[in-house]
């Protein structure tokens, strides 16, 4: 495993060029104090973060006494995603101590130097001088004196030693631990915690919602000009005429057509005399109708007009009662657009103001609304001459809904495999959001099931187990005592009392060490 | 000639000047606004600005690293400002952003025992507990950042988001009657030493601090002009060294958060990688944003920018996630900052999959800062890139909140 250093007036870049350049997939960075890494935990966050990108495991290391917590703190906030550094880090406790391979806490060689506040161990000093010493040099009682001396001595520290007991109080803090998980929500399949499957429940409501609006259309009203015209036919056969049947006038550019409004026979040229041949032609007055509205149909007298298909030659036509009576005026009716609008703002407006029903218990996911559209009836039809057109909007709104209490128990269940390695939830708060992800190429939502990000934010503890720190402690001098407890995580202050302050060493006999976990 | 200039100095110097100036201190440059407050229009006008370059070993994150190098760039550029416009001007403004100015926003209840008018001493009470709280919760949330114990900062702002008594919502409260009051304010704190610093760094090119700006109020202020006043969303102040992240809710400042990566790091990227000075590659780079590469240039330009975006991203993200107290982000982003005139960095920002793991209300969306609402600002000429704008943003906000009782 290769060392890089990190200069303090390396920039955040240029240590992120330093480690990907580097070619390694294990390194060990050695901090100098005052990196930039060290400034805040976000720092080092997103160098742990495309480190884990990249597949390569950095593991930190700095004399920086802040630095080190930053470390330790950053290393167990992401130790479910930085396995190999855990690892790591627990096989190189575990030379250390058999008493460390213990799975209740993650022993970390971060956490070896914090700075804790120390027992003050304060001893009384004695003052001899008040007694003079002079008279042992005079007298043969000194050995005497000297085995007496030795046998209560002796025998006084024999009958401490059996007595002796020390009280191992340590404080350890919970942190704020914050974990979000994808998971699928799923109206359809049961909660599934190993393979992240949340039951949820759909969620339907049926909305109507009338909708009016002024319609934009127009529509040509008014009165079609009416009048007579003179055909006369000059052929040989008789001409029927159908209702309907087309007169035009062409003149100038103007083009008008008007129906003939009865059905009527105009019959053949008559032969009046012969030796020459001499024809009459039969004339019939008819009346006809504009084709449309407006003044521009109004025809005066003697206008010549013919009769659809045929040549003046065969048939002409004469206006012989103006045609007159004609006036155009515009109403306001549905057009096409109004229906498209109407639809557009009724759904608009229901998908805006969608809110779902409050049920007891159940959370409903926002932004897994989804509508159906079951009914629509309009007031009119495109032509119809309306000045506001109405629309009756019936929508079924489905979406994913959750209850309250299955998430939390769906959490709970989650939480062995959500917490590092060595800690468990602490306290009962449990706060858990969810939130969709949307649908995007990689995550999913119908109408039975999406994905969803479930946040969990809630305290975390080590797990810890006061026997087996108990073990770890018997027989060791105070110094030993401290580095051990030091070692155990979170542990934010500790407080080591013996029985005889002269006697500063943990017993060995289990049963007068009496360790207690506090948990703040 | 110089002579004429100075006595034309002499001439225009007065004592009460509606002249100051706005400073941006960068890590590859400082920015100087000039601007003149007229008071009878209640206008601020901008009569000139400039830009001048800094070695990148002077200034980095916020943190003054050469003093004397900032003080013979700042000469420089005040020596150029006062020969080209011939004012003598003693006045400052310096904008502060993250790190070194934080902002977050405060909530106080107060049950009252009594629905008596609130005296201007109750008043002065509950606003002194409201900051109070202010600063221990940002304290907290350094201490959560960067285990920092003992910070020295200090207040530099306030920004009422609403005020309420008994439900009504009230401009002030004295001489309201109510049995409960709510406040809540954005408060903005700056580290102590850094002011000392930067005040006696200006004492020595004889310039006098008038205020200090956090930029994240002066961007929100501009937002607020053109936009609804309850505005919802996120800032990105893309500077030199540092991205800033401003989130905005119910036209408040929730808080502010920074990263120490930012647009001079594609420069220098550049500079290594095309070995060209600095000052090249930034031209490079300026080129490149606007589009005045040929295909293949531009190619390889875009290649060096990636990688370091791809960091960018990464930060951005983590960023985020440390926003502990956010439960959904609104969509709406606007960027601002000499960084953010990359294309690059507005396309892939809102490509990116960092916005999945990151609960916004919806897919979040870019939106710009409309300038030409700010009807109190008189401008000769257009910005001519996002990096101007910040300073322009803290002279607008000084001028108007202070800055007709300074003229």
């Amino acid at each position: 495993m290769n060392e890089l250093i990190i200069n303090k007036e390396y920039n955040l870049v240029e240590i992120i060029n330093l480690v990907l350049d580097s070619g390694e997939k294990d390194l060990i960075l050695k901090i100098e104090s005052g990196s930039v890494l060290l400034d805040t935990k976000v720092n080092l966050g997103i160098l742990y973060k495309i480190c884990i990108d990249k597949g390569i495991s950095v593991a930190c290391e700095t004399e920086d006494v802040r630095g080190k917590k930053i470390i330790q703190d950053l290393v167990y906030e992401n130790s479910e995603d930085r396995e190999l550094d855990v690892d790591r880090l627990i096989e190189e406790e575990e030379s250390l101590s058999h008493l460390k391979r213990s799975n209740s806490f993650t022993p970390s060689e971060k956490s070896k130097d914090i700075n804790l506040p120390k027992k003050n161990l304060d001893f009384p000093k004695i003052n001899f001088s008040f007694i003079n010493f002079s008279f042992l040099k005079e007298t043969k009682i000194l050995p005497i004196i000297l085995g007496v001396w030795i046998v209560l001595f002796g025998g006084g520290f024999f009958y401490l030693n059996s007595t002796l007991s020390a009280d191992v109080e340590i404080f350890v803090q919970a942190e704020r631990y914050v974990k979000s998980l994808e998971v699928r929500l799923s109206a359809s399949k049961s909660t599934d915690v190993e393979n992240k499957i949340f039951k949820g429940e759909k969620y339907l409501q049926n909305i109507t919602l009338i909708k009016e609006i002024d319609t934009s259309g127009k529509i040509d009203s008014g009165k079609k000009a009416t009048g007579e015209v003179t055909l006369t036919n000059k052929t040989d056969e008789d001409l029927e005429l159908k209702k309907g049947s087309k007169i035009e006038y062409k003149s100038g550019g103007k083009e008008l057509v008007f129906l003939t409004l009865e059905e009527t026979e105009i019959p053949a040229r008559k032969l009046e005399s012969t030796s020459p041949n001499v024809y009459v032609n039969t004339t019939k007055v008819i009346k006809v109708e504009a084709f449309d509205f407006g003044t521009s149909y109004n025809l005066e007298l003697n206008k010549e007009v013919t009769l659809d298909g045929k040549s003046i030659d065969l048939v002409s036509g004469l206006v012989t009662k103006a045609i007159s009576g004609g006036v155009k005026t515009d109403i306001k009716a549905v057009s096409s657009d109004d229906l498209k609008k109407v639809y557009e703002s009724a759904l608009l407006e229901i998908k805006d103001n969608f809110k779902p029903a409050e049920i007891s218990g159940k959370v409903f996911l926002k932004g897994s609304e989804q509508f159906t559209v079951t009914k629509t009836e309009y007031s009119g039809k495109a032509g119809d001459a309306l000045d506001k057109l109405k629309l009756t909007l019936t929508i079924d709104a489905s979406g994913l809904m959750y209850d309250k209490k299955d998430a939390e128990n769906f959490v709970k269940a989650s939480m062995n495999s959500l917490l590092p390695k060595g800690f468990e939830v602490y306290g009962k708060e449990l706060d858990i959001e969810v939130n969709l992800l949307g649908k995007t190429n990689s995550s999913t939502l119908t109408v039975d099931e999406g994905d969803v990000q479930l946040t969990i934010k809630t305290y975390k503890i080590p797990t810890l187990n006061t026997n087996e720190i108990k073990s770890m402690l018997l027989g060791k001098n105070l110094n030993e005592a401290e580095a051990v407890v030091k070692n155990i995580p979170n542990v934010i202050r500790y407080n080591i009392a013996f029985k005889y302050p002269l006697f500063s060493s943990i017993p060995t006999d289990p049963q007068k060490v009496n360790v207690t976990i506090s948990k703040e | 000639m110089k002579f004429i200039q100075s006595v034309k100095s002499l001439i225009n110097y007065k004592k009460n000047t509606p002249y100051f100036y706005t400073l941006d201190i960068g890590s590859d440059s400082i920015k100087i606004i000039l601007s003149e407050i007229l008071k009878e229009e209640f206008k601020l006008k901008i009569v000139d600005s400039i830009k001048i370059a800094q070695d990148l070993d002077a200034y980095k994150n916020g943190k003054i690293l050469n003093e004397d190098k900032i003080i013979n760039s700042l000469r420089e550029a005040i020596r150029r400002l006062s020969e080209k416009n011939t004012i003598k001007v003693k006045s400052a403004v310096v904008c502060i952003s993250a790190p070194n100015s934080r902002t977050i926003m405060t909530t106080l209840k107060v049950n009252r025992q009594s629905k008596t008018p609130i005296s201007s001493t109750e008043n002065d009470e509950i606003t002194h507990k409201l900051l109070e709280n202010a600063y221990s919760s940002l304290s907290n949330v350094i201490y959560e950042e960067s285990l920092y114990e003992e910070i020295d900062m200090e207040m530099i702002d306030l920004q009422s988001v609403y005020i309420r008594c008994d439900d009504r919502v009230v401009l002030d409260l004295e001489g309201e009657e109510g049995s409960e009051v709510e406040l809540c304010y954005s408060v903005s704190f700056a580290d102590s030493s850094y002011i000392h610093e930067i005040t006696n760094l200006f004492r020595k090119i004889s310039l006098e601090v008038i205020s200090f700006v956090p930029s994240s109020i002066a961007i929100l202020n501009a937002l607020k002009k053109g936009k609804k006043e309850k505005l919802d969303g996120v800032i990105l102040n893309v500077g030199a060294s540092s991205t800033e992240a401003i989130v905005c809710f119910g036209g408040g400042i929730f808080l502010n958060k920074s990263i120490p990566l930012g647009g001079s790091d594609i420069t220098r990227e550049l500079s290594l990688k095309l070995k060209r000075p600095y000052l090249d590659a930034e031209k490079i780079k300026r080129l490149y944003s606007m589009g005045k590469l040929n295909p293949k240039d531009s190619s390889t330009v875009l290649n060096i920018i990636n990688k370091v975006l791809t960091f960018w991203h990464a930060g951005i993200e983590e960023l985020f996630k440390n926003f502990s107290g956010v439960k959904t982000f609104a969509p709406d982003f606007y960027l601002v900052g000499g960084g953010s005139d990359l294309p690059d960095v507005k396309e892939q920002l809102f490509e990116e999959p960092w916005t999945k793991s990151i609960p916004f209300k919806s897919s979040p969306e870019f939106k710009k800062i409309d300038i030409s609402k700010l009807k109190e600002l008189e401008r000769s000429e257009d910005l001519k890139s996002s990096e101007d704008l910040l300073p322009l943003l803290c002279a607008y906000y000084y001028f108007l909140v202070k800055g007709v009782k300074h003229e």
